[in-house]
């Protein structure tokens, strides 16, 4: 009985404890199942994105660029993954400033050439204006650019 | 047994009037057994609804698979898709016929949470059915009918699992609180700036694309963050409402308008966690009804009001 009555007690401490403890110490964030439950709790003052538009992928050459998250049928990437995706290339980005590793290594093929971009947004406005682009990398004959 | 439990430091509480062991017991563990039932019938629903998965992964790798993956991470993504799910659903259909197997629950929590391990081992980690996966380990340690005191002890293993989704809630509102201060003092744009909510529909948008709703709440910016602080007051109180019988189908029902209001304006769907407040809360087996009144002031604060004043004056 003792092991029912004090169970919500002795799992709240084993909960809490690896939900905020996986923030810190795993490399997703979180420890899975334990989540802190911290959705939407910051509020956005700035908005940057990336995106990838594609010109060639292996040997098929694009009329026009296409944004990578529309190539979902071939690289079967979420959303989130590619966002995901992202979110490290930037981490990377800003860390390193000799940056060479190509991501989505499975999807990009020989011969695949394609732009990242960032957009960024003021948030601070009431009336925030349109997004200003700016390029980030180009992927080119297997060699990665990086712009200022 | 009762007894006992009066006594404990924090089980006290649910004794209190319209404490959620303050009614008949032996009813509420009856209850507790028909959601138990309905609570399988919607196991078998969420793995009904998953069973594309199995092509779905065909073609695809794990990408940094989860701790219970690792050891799986060689093995083809649609064939153990195949294995957890087939495995679940002959579990629960035994679990239709043996409902009084504990083994079998304890076994269907084991492969459910593979299941959910492997849908969130394709990068990010989705929290869509925490909630259920919750549910399904607490409904494991529900112990069978052999044991001594089954009753109470499925009692407090139930009301555990309405604490826990609880707490959630709670968790969430808290870091929207916490941070809200923070960026107070730190940034531009708060929790406590309308426009703190306009620029989270905005990033959401940008991601996922724009739902109806959600587009004219970006044009009324005050409505949609008055409805922002509305859902920051029931997730944040919602602990508070845990040892009150005449408050969880309230709060339940709550909880459910609010993720049917994040699913119409962010567009963020979250059918299993509905799922799941309705057998926790909305048919909860402590579930009271009271006059409005008393339920209007059985509300969180006031209640906590009405406790520090009549403890003053005692």
């Amino acid at each position: 009985m003792k092991f029912y009555k004090n169970f919500i007690v002795v799992w709240s401490v084993v909960y809490l404890t690896l939900a905020i403890a996986g923030r810190s110490f795993s490399d997703k964030n979180e420890w899975f199942p334990f989540f802190r439950w911290s959705l939407y709790s910051k509020s956005k003052a700035e908005l940057e994105m990336s995106f990838v538009m594609v010109t060639k992928l292996g040997d098929s050459v694009f009329s026009e660029p296409k944004k990578l998250k529309d190539l979902k049928n071939i690289h079967k990437l979420t959303e989130p993954d590619i966002e995901n995706e992202y979110v490290k290339i930037n981490k990377e980005l800003k860390e390193n400033k000799t940056f060479n590793n190509l991501y989505f290594k499975s999807f990009f093929t020989d011969g695949s050439e394609y732009i990242m971009y960032k957009k960024t947004f003021d948030l601070t406005k009431e009336h925030y204006t349109k997004p200003t682009i700016t390029k980030q990398l180009e992927y080119k004959n297997g060699k990665i650019k990086i712009y200022e | 047994m009762n007894n006992s439990l009066k006594k404990h430091f924090f089980w006290k509480y649910a004794f209190g009037n319209n404490g959620i062991f303050s009614g008949d017991l032996d009813e509420a563990y009856l209850n507790i057994k028909s959601v138990l039932r309905y609570s399988y019938l919607f196991f078998f629903i969420i793995i009904f609804i998953e069973l594309p998965n199995v092509t779905e992964y065909q073609n695809i790798k794990m990408v940094e698979p989860i701790w219970p993956m690792l050891i799986f991470q060689d093995v083809s993504p649609s064939i153990l898709a195949l294995v957890f799910q087939i495995t679940s659903l002959v579990l629960l259909f035994l679990i239709f016929y043996l409902p009084k197997s504990h083994v079998l629950r304890v076994l269907f929590f084991v492969f459910f949470f593979l299941l959910i391990g492997l849908n969130n081992s394709f990068g990010k980690i989705s929290h869509g059915f925490h909630f259920s996966l919750l549910l399904a380990f607490f409904l494991a340690l529900i112990p069978s009918e052999k044991v001594n005191n089954y009753k109470i002890k499925s009692i407090l293993m139930f009301a555990t699992a309405q604490f826990f989704i609880l707490m959630a809630y709670s968790l969430t509102g808290f870091w929207k609180l916490f941070w809200g201060v923070i960026q107070f003092f730190t940034e531009d744009v708060s929790l406590f700036s309308p426009l703190s909510f306009r620029n989270t529909l905005i990033y959401q948008f940008e991601h996922k694309g724009a739902t109806f709703i959600g587009s004219w709440i970006l044009e009324h910016q005050t409505i949609g963050y008055i409805f922002y602080l509305i859902a920051l007051v029931i997730e944040l109180f919602a602990i508070a409402i845990f040892f009150k019988a005449n408050m969880q189908k309230v709060w339940g029902v709550l909880l459910i308008a609010l993720h049917i209001g994040i699913e119409l304006i962010v567009g963020v769907s979250s059918y299993g966690i509905i799922m799941t407040i309705g057998l926790l809360l909305v048919f909860s087996p402590f579930t009271r009804q009271t006059s409005f009144k008393e339920t209007l002031l059985s509300l969180p604060v006031v209640s906590q009001i009405r406790w520090l004043a009549n403890k003053k004056t005692n």
